[in-house]
């Protein structure tokens, strides 16, 4: 309602009345209608409201500074000053708004504000107001002002607060205060960015630090980026110029500072490098001129560096001066040492030289002077000794050390040797001189003296050595007499060898002269007087040698005239020969008397023994010596004649014995019976030997000596046998027979009593006088007796004749009885033989009949074998379903069925089950009787064998009312080795058997242990243990006849039987069978009406390997193997190397057990996992369509583990329904070998479809021909990929189909010639 | 045999000869689950990649692709070896029958003739194992989903209370994780044998 507009005006009467007619109506009413105005009211006149008007005016066009005055009283006047008031209000407000304009606009005090207004209400409102407006307007930006001030201090933590108060600022101020604070932090980013980089780089030295300008936009982006680089750009130029100098700094001259540089970087670049320039060529200088000075020794050399100067100038003089230097003092020192070195040692050095070069030059200097006083003492003490010989003399060199010292001792050491050793040597010569050789020299020498000394000491021994000898052979040969010895001096020459030589000369010549002598002497007195002293000998050796050679000479003709009639005489037999020696006399001449008488009269007595000799030896006995001789020939003459006499006899009684002996011998030959033997003998002998009577007695064979004589033959026997003294055939022995036999000795009686037997003739009868008894040996067995009996006594000669000839009797005997049993074994063999080849023609015949027989019966049975399995196989096939479903039907779970039908369901299961039954015991039986029963033993509690037993027939026993026990015996074994199965078979067997036959009472089933001794079986007999299984019942029991055959098959106890009680009646016999692979038997007894036994004997170990468990039947067969393996098509035959992966890679976690040889893989599955292939295949879904269901199998397994899913069809129309259902699949595998619609057609009916035009359709088959990808392409499809598969391949096919725009395909991909444009169904 | 199962399992029964899989569908018939005939390993293998089977049952003697080689494939293949298989045989069979089944990996090997009842038994246990593991994967996925998701929100909603929900879903992934080995321990549990015999 104020109306602060309204100006107060001052009344002013020039303003025309009428200048606001309407104003004075609308005026306002509130202020018009005071009440006191009432009281002046009606009498106002209009010329007094005119100045208060045109003020009112005035406040109304802005002017607050009007005021009225002068209004009298009353009613204007009160107006005028509500007036007044009212413009001063209005003017205090316009003064103080300017007021605070003037100090927030032109001054920028923003603390300024209204003061007060006098007014009240909406004056004071409006002072507020604008103060609170100006207020809202100053807080942020004196806010803004602080930051502000802070960032110009440096402070860039401090923010813009937007809030005011408790208010959140809105609007522009809030934007304000954002930009101000963004600012803030941008400035606050930007600086900290480059202060680190600042720090970095300018105080830690941290080249190459950067802003980070993430965040940063705009110029602060384009100033950091600008420092970003001015730092890499300075880290580039301060690195490099490091580089250099870090270079320069290990002496590396060769680096520039290259980095491209500009301004004062550059400069600093140049200087560098000129200062490395520079360096260079300094340091190249002072390296040629130290090399040169140091190295190769050239003095003088001096370093030429151009353009340098400063401290480089003072350098390369100071480095020539001192090269100058060094040159000078070396070349004088080398000087001086050079003259050292030629033997003038009187040079010196005289250079200048300070430092170690004159501690080298006074050195050098004494060591010049040291040298020339020790020379010239060497020299004096070698004048001495060499050349005056004054041994002894000694070097002094006062003041020497160290090495010189050495040199005068050892000189002295020298002098005082070389004394020692001539010393010593002179002694040793004059000893030598004297005759002593005994002397060596011992003094220690070397060199040439050594030498000497050797020669000296050699020489002395050579001496000793000579003198030893010459000593030795004149000892040997003048005192001992040992001719021949020679002086043997080693290494000697010169006179000693003539020496040596003259002596064994003589010595020589002293020998060959005595041997010769010597010789000549032997031989004679050897008895050879051929031999002359030769020898060439003088003086009185020349006398003894001719005296020698006479001496011999006569001898030799005496000796040889003399054994000239020795040898006529005494080795030619020439009796009669006389020597004759001339010249010789005396003893000579006796001598060769004497052997001329000898002579003579041995040759008459000689020649007298001679006759007599020559006849008897010409067998003319009757001679005898007459000549008259003496002595030892006399004794000669009667041997010889009483040994002719000898002769004669001896020589007559030989004969007649050898005579008969070979005569009898002869006639006994050729004969073979032992009677005619003995007859022949008995005539023969008994007149030989003068006997009258004989009788031959024979051994039997084989009885014991002494015994069995049977009398065979007689002599003069046959005539009195009343007496009986002869014995018959069958007298036992006789008294003196039996005793030669006995003893095998000839028992001869002399003198027999008259009485003992008579010898008749016809004409009478005497007693023998002798008789003998000769046993016939052989190898001494007695083989016979022969007596004989003579009325004369037997001669000596008899006797031995008999002695001899009962040898030959028993040769004779033993051949004919040997002969005749040989002959009788011979007869009797080739009789057994004979026998032999017709037994063994008629086996021959027989055994090749069975032999055939048993071949057909093999293959009968084999046939027969293989004809139950199969038929058993056959017949339980269809049993297999037929009992499933009958049993089904006697379930009758719906209740369909009557219960007669029911009934006839049971019955069927039960005939099919016995069907069944029968069938499984006949092929049981003929893989019994075929050898194919396998027995597979292992450990087996006997408590198992007997829970099952116990399980399987209790209820059985239970339902027919029989009571059922099962005992074990106590020392029973708790664990068996056999074959379970097999046990159980059995005893399953004999307990239903019994519980069949059974109708009251019960069963029992007994284990006991028994002794395995009393079996046939050999594996009972020899097992540890054997159980013995009883099973015993109170049954019908079994006769004994049919006991006897109730384990053949097909045979129950009654033919009947079968009818009431079942079964096929192949149990016991299937349980024997199985029983006997077990290494047991089943034993049976039974009384019929009381009841069975049946008792199983197994040892409780089977021994292993039984029936030799068929080839392999033990072994495991290798596990899950398929029975066949199923490779691929042509998988064998396709192998590229390196196409198709180890399936393991793939397939690895499959069981290992299921060999994986035939499914093929990827080698790179990792690489299909990943990348493109991974982001292409993964997920897709793709159509095989084949009817080879392993191919499919092994595709889908490969494409599965990539991660595509498989979808399958047969048959082509298959795959076109499937592509129907499915119509999220991206593509298609196409084999083109499928029944009914080929992979071609499909493909074409696929394309024929609009939605399936651009399906991508990949070919497969299996035969790569040339046609078929042509043909493939032709008929639709995209690609093509020859089975089998190689893995990769196909699925880099398939990652080039699915996603066309990467187009780097598999390199053997030729792009196919029907462009095709396969769209992405993804 | 819970009365609540909504869908059929599939039972492959395989076998050359008639007579046998009319058998064996009059056995399982009661099952009430769906049968689908084989005649050979081939069509067995054939049926494997159509559809899902609760369990196999397989002849061994078959011409061709006889049982062994069947199960083998089956076992070898990553996306049917789980399912179990239970082989059957004749009872003349070789005493290593069995074992090789069984280190094909089959999960029970029975002897023909077969008690109705204990086919039927065995059959059971695999299907009520099937089931499960259908409720598992259902669940799995169910929790995949709402993970998915709680992601989505997640990140729709900037600058909430992001740990929280990354504890959540760490959470529920944990679940779904021990959800799924329960899974796969389920579906390659196989019945001891002998339990079964």
């Amino acid at each position: 309602m104020d109306q602060p507009g309204i100006n107060i005006m001052k009344l002013d009467p020039d303003l025309p009345a009428s200048a606001s007619p309407t104003r004075e109506l609308t005026a306002p009413p509130g202020h018009l209608d005071e009440p006191d105005l009432t009281s002046h009211g009606q009498w106002v006149c209009a010329a007094e409201l005119y100045p208060l008007l045109s003020a009112m005016n005035a406040l109304c066009d802005g002017d607050f500074t009007v005021r009225v005055e002068g209004v009298g009283e009353g009613a204007p006047a009160v107006m005028a000053v509500v007036f007044n008031q009212i413009a001063a209000r209005n003017e205090h407000l316009a003064r103080e708004l300017q007021r605070v304009r003037r100090e927030v606009v032109r001054h920028g005090h923003l603390d300024e504000r209204i003061t007060a207004s006098p007014g009240q209400g909406g004056w004071a409102t409006s002072v507020d107001s604008a103060n609170q407006l100006v207020e809202a307007l100053v807080s942020p930006v004196s806010h803004v002002t602080r930051v502000l001030e802070a960032v110009a201090g440096g402070d860039l933590t401090q923010r813009v607060d937007l809030h005011d108060g408790n208010r959140e600022l809105r609007g522009e101020l809030w934007r304000l205060g954002r930009v101000v604070n963004r600012m803030v932090d941008q400035l606050s980013l930007f600086t900290g960015q480059l202060t680190q980089v600042a720090r970095e780089v300018g105080i830690e030295g941290r080249l190459g630090g950067q802003a980070e300008v993430q965040g940063l936009s705009g110029d602060w982006r384009y100033v950091t980026e600008a420092v970003n680089s001015m730092a890499s750009r300075l880290t580039a130029q301060v690195r490099d110029i490091a580089v250099v100098t870090t270079a320069v700094a290990r002496g590396d001259l060769t680096r520039q500072v290259t980095v491209e540089a500009a301004g004062e970087l550059l400069e600093l670049k140049l200087t560098v490098n000129t200062m490395v320039d520079q360096l260079r060529a300094f340091a190249d200088e002072v390296t040629r001129v130290a090399g040169e000075v140091g190295t190769e020794g050239q003095l003088g050399g001096r370093a030429q560096v151009h353009g340098v100067s400063g401290v480089w100038k003072d350098l390369t003089g100071n480095v020539n001066s001192m090269a100058l230097n060094l040159t000078s003092q070396v070349r004088n020192i080398a000087q001086v040492t050079t003259a050292v070195a030629n033997g003038d040692l009187s040079q010196k050095i005289t250079v200048d030289a300070r430092g170690e070069i004159l501690q080298l030059k006074s050195t050098i200097n004494t060591m010049v002077d040291r040298l020339s006083a020790f020379s010239s003492e060497v020299t004096r003490v070698a004048r001495e000794v060499g050349t005056e010989g004054n041994l002894g003399g000694q070097a002094q060199v006062r003041g020497v050390s160290g090495v010189w010292k050495d040199l005068t001792d050892n000189v002295n050491s020298m002098a005082l040797n070389l004394t020692s050793q001539v010393r010593n040597i002179a002694q040793v010569t004059t000893a030598v001189a004297n005759g002593n050789l005994t002397q060596t020299i011992t003094v220690d020498a070397r060199g040439e003296i050594l030498q000497l000394k050797n020669t000296v000491n050699t020489m002395v021994q050579q001496l000793r050595a000579f003198a030893d000898e010459v000593t030795r052979v004149a000892r040997e040969v003048g005192t001992e007499g040992q001719l021949g010895g020679r002086a043997q001096v080693h290494g000697v020459s010169g006179v000693w060898k003539d020496l040596t030589d003259n002596v064994n000369s003589m010595a020589g010549n002293l020998t060959s002269q005595v041997r010769n002598i010597a010789q000549v002497a032997t031989a004679v007195a050897q008895g050879d007087l051929s031999k002359k002293i030769d020898v060439d000998a003088r003086g009185e050796i020349l006398q003894l040698k001719s005296t020698i050679n006479t001496m011999v000479d006569t001898l030799s003709s005496f000796s040889s005239e003399v054994t000239r009639v020795a040898r006529e005489v005494g080795s030619e037999g020439q009796l009669g020969g006389q020597a004759r020696v001339e010249g010789v006399y005396g003893t000579w001449k006796r001598l060769t008397t004497s052997v001329n008488e000898l002579a003579s009269n041995l040759t008459t007595q000689v020649r007298a023994i001679a006759e007599v000799a020559s006849a008897v030896a010409n067998g003319d006995l009757s001679r005898s010596i007459s000549v008259e001789v003496r002595g030892e020939v006399a004794e000669l003459k009667n041997n010889v004649n009483l040994m002719v006499a000898n002769l004669r006899e001896t020589t007559r009684a030989k004969d007649w014995l050898e005579s008969n002996l070979t005569r009898i011998a002869a006639l006994m030959q050729g004969h073979r019976d032992l009677v005619e033997v003995a007859d022949l003998i008995l005539s023969e002998l008994t007149p030989l030997v003068d006997a009258q009577f004989g009788a031959f007695f024979l051994a039997k064979a084989d009885a014991p000596p002494g015994e069995g004589l049977e009398f065979i033959a007689g002599y003069g026997t046959g005539q009195d046998s009343r007496d009986g003294r002869l014995p018959g055939p069958e007298s036992p022995g006789r008294g003196l027979i039996a005793q030669a036999a006995v003893g095998k000795k000839r028992i001869l009686i002399e003198d027999v009593p008259p009485d003992y037997f008579t010898i008749s003739s016809g004409l009478g009868g005497a007693s023998p006088t002798s008789a003998v008894i000769l046993p016939i040996l052989f190898e001494d067995q007695a083989l016979g007796v022969i007596e004989l009996a003579s009325f004369s006594r037997f001669s000596e000669v008899h006797l031995a004749f008999l002695d001899q000839f009962v040898n030959t009797i028993g040769v004779s005997i033993n051949t004919i009885i040997a002969n005749s049993r040989t002959e009788s074994l011979l007869s009797e063999s080739q009789r057994l033989t004979a026998e032999l080849r017709q037994r063994s023609d008629e086996l021959q015949s027989s055994n090749a009949e069975l032999e055939e027989k048993a071949a057909l019966l093999a293959t009968a049975s084999r046939y027969k074998s293989e004809f139950l399995a199969n038929m058993s196989h056959e017949l339980r096939t269809p049993l297999n379903s037929l009992l499933i479903l009958a049993r089904l039907l006697a379930d009758n779970p719906d209740g369909h069925l009557s219960s007669q039908e029911v009934q006839s369901a049971a019955t069927i299961y039960r005939a099919g089950s016995d069907l069944v039954q029968l069938i499984n015991d006949i092929l049981d039986l003929s893989k019994i009787e075929a050898g194919r029963m396998d027995v597979h033993p292992r450990k087996l509690p006997l408590t198992k064998v007997l829970d099952y037993v116990q399980a399987t027939f209790r209820p059985l026993a239970i339902d027919r009312g029989l009571t059922y026990e099962i005992a074990v015996g106590e020392d029973v074994p708790r664990e068996l080795y056999s074959d379970e199965q097999r046990l159980q078979q059995i005893l399953r067997n004999l307990l239903s058997n019994a519980l069949k036959f059974t109708a009251a009472g019960g069963v029992e089933l007994r284990v006991e242990r028994v002794t395995g001794a009393g079996f046939e079986e050999e594996t009972l007999r020899s097992a540890e243990t054997v159980l013995a299984f009883s099973v015993k019942d109170t049954g019908i029991g079994i006769t004994p006849e049919k006991l006897a055959t109730i384990f053949e098959a097909f045979q129950q106890s009654d033919g009947t039987t079968s009818r009431k009680y079942g079964g096929t009646g192949l149990g016991l016999s299937i349980s024997r069978e199985i029983a006997g692979l077990l290494g047991g038997r089943i034993v049976a007894e039974s009384e019929v009406g009381v009841g069975s036994q049946f008792t199983l004997y197994v040892p409780a170990h089977l021994p292993g390997g039984i029936p030799a468990a068929q080839q392999g039947a033990e072994t495991t067969v290798p596990a899950g193997s398929p029975a066949k393996a199923v490779p691929l098509p042509d998988a064998a035959g396709y192998m590229p190397s390196g196409v198709y992966g180890s399936a393991d890679s793939l397939v690895g976690i499959q069981a290992p057990s299921i060999p994986d040889d035939t499914w093929p893989g990827t080698t790179r599955l990792k690489e299909w996992l990943t990348g493109r292939p991974g982001r292409v295949l993964s997920g897709r879904r793709i159509l095989i369509a084949d009817d080879d269901i392993r191919n499919v199998f092994a595709l889908t397994q490969v494409l599965g583990r990539v991660g595509i899913t498989v979808r399958y069809a047969e048959t082509g129309r298959e795959a076109l329904e499937v592509l129907h259902r499915h119509p999220d699949l991206s593509l298609v595998l196409m084999d083109i070998m499928m029944p009914e619609m080929d992979g071609y057609e499909t493909i074409r009916a696929i394309r024929g479809n609009p939605h399936l035009a651009h399906l991508p359709i990949i070919a497969l088959t299996a035969k790569a021909m040339p046609g078929d990808r042509e043909k493939a392409i032709e008929a639709g499809a995209n690609d093509y990929v020859p089975k089998p598969v190689d893995i990769d391949h196909l699925l880099s096919v398939v990652c080039d189909r699915l996603d066309p725009q990467d187009s780097s395909p598999a390199a053997d991909l030729p792009a196919t010639g029907k462009p095709d444009t396969p769209g992405t169904r993804a | 045999m819970s009365a609540a199962a909504p869908e059929k399992a599939s039972i492959l029964i395989v076998d050359d000869i008639e007579e046998n899989l009319v058998a064996l569908e009059a056995v399982l018939g009661p099952l009430g689950q769906h049968l689908v005939r084989a005649r050979s390993g081939e069509e067995a293998l054939k049926a494997m990649l159509r559809q899902d089977f609760a369990v196999v049952l397989l002849d061994v003697v078959m011409p061709g692709m006889d049982g062994f080689e069947t199960a083998a494939s089956i076992k070898r293949l990553d996306q049917t070896k789980d399912v179990p298989i239970i082989l059957l045989t004749g009872n003349d069979a070789p005493t290593d029958y069995a074992y090789r089944g069984y280190a094909v990996g089959v999960a029970d090997f029975l002897i023909k003739p077969i008690d109705p009842w204990l086919l039927r038994t065995k059959v059971n246990v695999f299907l009520d194992l099937h089931r499960k593991n259908r409720q598992l994967a259902a669940q799995a996925e169910q929790l995949r989903q709402s993970v998915g998701r709680l992601e989505l929100m997640l990140r729709e909603a900037e600058g909430a209370d992001a740990p929280g929900f990354a504890d959540r879903i760490a959470e529920l992934e944990r679940a779904i994780h021990s959800l799924r080995t329960q899974q796969e321990g389920a579906g390659r549990q196989r019945l001891p044998p002998a339990a079964l015999s």
